[in-house]
């Protein structure tokens, strides 16, 4: 039963989906383009009930490329840019106008390129970097989400890309490739501090998540994509979720208490994983390419496709038990008159 | 009109009519992506004690399916149940009958109705 499933086009063909969050009312999704030279990033606000454009931010043309990674913190948006130095706009949601901007060190080696990874507390941005020249280390950057300026320059030690980040509390996982393995990497914060890490892992990390003790990792690659399960106090690997032949991207949390992974294939596949054993509960076939990104929201998860024009689904996922079912199902039929 | 849960049944019934009880059906167990469970739920409707049969006329705006009594339309209003479910459908009335309840027998009705979660 997908009957709930909506689908959002975008009408520009020059464009494909990369990153994705929501509010209650609006999706706001983030655009990328390959075309060469770069055209403006684009991130635009959906209507949720009708899935209808509302607003489009846009970025300037030229330097600046795809949106990254978006992140929604009260009235703003956060768009991380993959662009030369790497930059971070502030944007106003209700106006899609751009509020500040926060820009890289330009020149010093390129370190601060690309930016790739992003997540935020209450008050801090982290900044991780593709840095593909890897000419000088990679850098992790914290930034003030208010007045958009650089609080912190970590030196990684390592000339690498970082794709993932995922603070938890006052500690910061981040997973970076600086050849054909990934590196996981547990950090303290204020300021950041190497607390442990994990070297040797097979293909890049691009996605990170963590819940109770325990880290989820994300890996790409299309001999042994996969989801690897970590204890966070002492970072060792507790099981792992193969899938041979997939490009596994994004990782998300749901409420439900599942693990989603999804393809980055044709046709998508979302992936629904129990999370204590780390088993395949169900796998959901899409009818169009590409899944990248997600993000969940009550019993919703919104899947955005890079895809030519940019495509969003929207997915019903709903986990309500039989009772309140039952309840749910009395209360309605009570406005019978 | 009061409806009662399966989590909230009553012990006897003596006024308030029409009433509704929902008692829990069958229930399938199966994996699909978006949906674990099926099931069925038996809503019924009750309007009177059997001693008055003149009273059966009254079930008939609940077995319609137009109309603010419709037990069909009420629930396509909001088939999600606010996100409870995937999906919820009447997907049967049984007639008008008779449903003995803490000892008594009501003139009543009886809806299935099929939640998929």
């Amino acid at each position: 039963m997908n009957n709930h499933l909506k689908t959002w086009v975008y009408d520009n063909v020059l464009y494909g989906a990369i990153c994705v969050t929501a509010d209650a009312d609006f999706i706001y999704v983030g655009l990328g383009t390959v075309q060469t030279p770069a055209i403006a990033p684009k991130v635009v606000k959906i209507d949720k009930t009708t899935m209808t454009t509302v607003a489009t931010w846009t970025g300037a043309a030229g330097q600046e490329s795809n949106t990254q990674e978006i992140i929604l913190r009260g009235a703003h948006l956060y768009v991380a840019l993959y662009t030369t130095p790497g930059k971070v706009v502030d944007i106003n949601k209700g106006t899609m106008t751009t509020v500040a901007t926060w820009t890289g060190a330009a020149g010093v080696g390129e370190d601060e390129t690309q930016c790739m990874a992003l997540d935020s507390s209450n008050s801090f941005l982290y900044l991780g970097f593709d840095n593909s020249a890897r000419l000088v280390n990679t850098p992790i950057v914290t930034i003030d989400m208010d007045s958009m300026v650089t609080l912190e320059t970590f030196d990684t030690g390592s000339k690498t890309s970082i794709r993932a980040l995922c603070l938890d509390s006052n500690l910061l996982y981040s997973g970076d490739s600086p050849d054909a393995t990934s590196v996981l990497t547990k950090y303290s914060t204020s300021p950041l501090t190497k607390i442990s890490q994990v070297t040797g892992l097979l293909n890049s990390i691009v996605s990170i998540r963590v819940s109770g003790n325990n880290l989820y990792a994300s890996f790409l690659g299309s001999a042994a994509s996969r989801v690897e399960k970590y204890d966070l106090r002492d970072m060792t690997l507790l099981s792992q979720w193969v899938k041979t032949g997939k490009l596994l991207e994004d990782l998300v949390l749901g409420n439900d208490g599942y693990l989603y992974t999804c393809a980055y294939n044709t046709p998508l596949q979302i992936y629904k994983l129990q999370t204590s054993a780390m088993t395949l509960k169900a796998t959901y076939t899409g009818t169009i390419n590409d899944a990248y990104k997600m993000f969940w929201q009550g019993y919703r998860l919104y899947v955005a496709c890079y895809i030519f024009p940019a495509k969003l689904l929207e997915l019903n996922l709903p986990e309500g038990t039989i009772q309140s079912i039952g309840q749910a199902l009395a209360k309605q039929l009570e406005t019978v008159s | 009109m009061n409806f009662y849960a399966p989590d909230e049944l009553p012990v006897a019934i003596n006024d308030g009519f029409p009433v509704g009880l929902i008692l829990l059906g069958e229930t399938e167990y199966y994996q699909d992506f978006v949906n674990d469970l099926s099931v069925i739920f038996r809503v019924l409707v009750l309007v009177s004690k059997q001693d008055q049969p003149s009273e059966l006329i009254k079930l008939l705006p609940f077995i319609e399916t137009t109309g603010t009594s419709s037990i069909l339309s009420i629930l396509a209003l909001n088939s999600d149940l606010w996100g409870e479910a995937d999906d919820s459908q009447i997907i049967k009335n049984t007639g008008l009958g008779v449903t003995e309840w803490g000892g008594h027998k009501y003139i009543s009705t009886e809806f299935l109705v099929k939640v998929l979660a």
